[in-house]
């Protein structure tokens, strides 16, 4: 039976029917499922940028802190501490920007050792102190956060400065310069 | 072979043609309808990816290892706080002087993490007489421009967007984990809450709403500077400080081309 045109047996006719099928059915099933951006911008779905761009920041950043604290700022923005970001030390506050009545976290004075305890890895052009041996009392007696070279005068918070009155007699006094020394003692050995 | 045209016939034809063509437009509708089901909305507003390049640097000589950036990161992207799960953390390197009687010039190194920096570095296990030198070196996504992760990933989860991010769509993404193995700086690990792959996002909800990644933005000694090359500030910092130093990228033997840069590292950094 080799005459034109050729009969196609009834199995492959099935066959091929059968096939037709099978990418038909995946070529309309593609059609309704594959998302309308992908291949927006590449092999993936476009519409992800979006989603994944939608969630809420948790920092406020800096710039949410200078709308009602610029003062704190300018004053930080003069010392040695100008590169610090409001929320490093007193915590997540996108909550205390939307609403002023939620306040940020306090921070305890061992925070400033998070920074500046001596540590050989640190670099040797950063201020670092060997706590033992600076001083026992508050950070905040001799130092103001914001600006840390600095001296406070204002008066401490009641329960601080009674704590203080115990402290002041029996340990040495201590200027802001000796920060800077012990540092510059501890890393010298250190290249 | 002899053909006959039918009124049947012929009708039939037509009116297969003719409603074929009218189940287009309703076929489009009913897409439409199965579109809106998978697709979420919420996005900021005016954003467009294709006019930012986002890049960022950092700056070894000026990290302190205080852990600030990785403890913001977990805060910012709702990280598991458990060890082993980092968008970005903290590496200690220790580089020991040459042993004696040895010709080396450097001896060996030493790495650690312990939680990714986050509690801070404990005083190191070697004496400090026989460090050469140590410093500290946050990693994060290298932001590769040629990632090995987005091309293991077998469902086009994972992608190179066109502002320089590399991110994981966590509706594609079933958590095969080929992406976790296929980058060369262990950057990606599996969320146990979500199922699915996750890395550093260079914080996208914050740079699409004109603000800096939490690690950039916490770290107090300015070691990372996060910057947008398409759309430079006046004095822009990051393009000041590419001129004024020398950068470059981690294992550029796997020419991964990575967009984050670092300035001042020893070559035992990897």
């Amino acid at each position: 039976m080799a005459g034109f045109p050729l009969k196609i047996p009834p199995q492959i006719n099935r066959l091929i029917l059968l096939t037709l099928g099978i990418v038909g059915s995946y070529l309309i099933a593609r059609y309704f499922l594959t998302p309308a951006t992908f291949g927006q911008y590449g092999w993936y779905r476009g519409a992800a940028l979006e989603e994944i761009a939608s969630r809420t920041p948790v920092y406020a950043g800096k710039l949410a802190c200078d709308e009602c604290h610029s003062e704190k700022l300018e004053m930080l923005a003069k010392g040695k501490h100008q590169t610090l970001s409001c929320e490093g030390c007193h915590g997540v506050s996108s909550q205390h920007a939307a609403n002023p009545d939620i306040l940020p976290v306090k921070m305890a004075g061992s925070h400033c050792i998070r920074c500046h305890e001596q540590n050989d890895s640190r670099p040797t052009w950063y201020k670092q102190i060997v706590v033992k041996d600076h001083y026992a009392g508050k950070c905040r007696e001799c130092h103001m956060p914001h600006n840390p070279t600095e001296v406070p005068e204002e008066p401490q918070p009641a329960d601080q400065a009674a704590k203080e009155e115990k402290q002041k007699p029996e340990s040495p006094e201590k200027k802001p310069g000796a920060v800077e020394k012990a540092g510059k003692a501890e890393k010298a050995e250190v290249p | 072979m002899s053909k006959s045209f039918s009124r049947r016939g012929v009708l039939g034809s037509l009116g297969g043609i003719v409603g074929g063509l009218l189940s287009l437009p309703v076929a489009r509708h009913v897409k439409a309808a199965v579109q809106r089901v998978f697709a979420s909305a919420g996005a900021p507003e005016g954003y467009d990816a294709t006019k930012h390049w986002w890049l960022m640097v950092i700056d070894i000589d000026r990290c302190i290892g205080c852990g600030l950036c990785a403890e913001a990161c977990k805060n910012e992207n709702h990280v598991p706080k458990v060890p082993t799960y980092f968008r970005t953390w903290i590496e200690r390197y220790i580089i020991k002087k040459p042993r004696p009687g040895t010709t080396e010039t450097r001896g060996e190194t030493l790495v650690d993490s312990p939680n990714g920096g986050i509690d801070g570095f404990p005083p190191s296990l070697v004496p400090r007489e026989e460090i050469l030198k140590s410093f500290f070196v946050p990693k994060l996504c290298n932001l590769c421009h040629q990632s090995p992760c987005t091309q293991a990933c077998p469902v086009g989860a994972t992608f190179d967007a066109p502002d320089g991010a590399v991110l994981i769509d966590p509706n594609y993404c079933i958590g095969c984990g080929f992406c976790i193995q296929a980058c060369p700086y262990g950057c990606r690990y599996f969320n146990p809450e979500t199922k699915t792959a996750d890395k550093c996002s260079l914080c996208y909800h914050r740079i699409t709403r004109g603000l800096k990644p939490a690690c950039v933005e916490i770290c107090p000694t300015g070691a990372r500077i996060f910057g947008d090359l398409k759309n430079p500030v006046p004095d822009d910092p990051i393009l000041r400080f590419v001129r004024d130093k020398k950068v470059q990228t981690l294992k550029p033997h796997l020419g991964t081309e990575p967009r984050v840069l670092y300035a001042g590292m020893d070559k035992e950094v990897r």
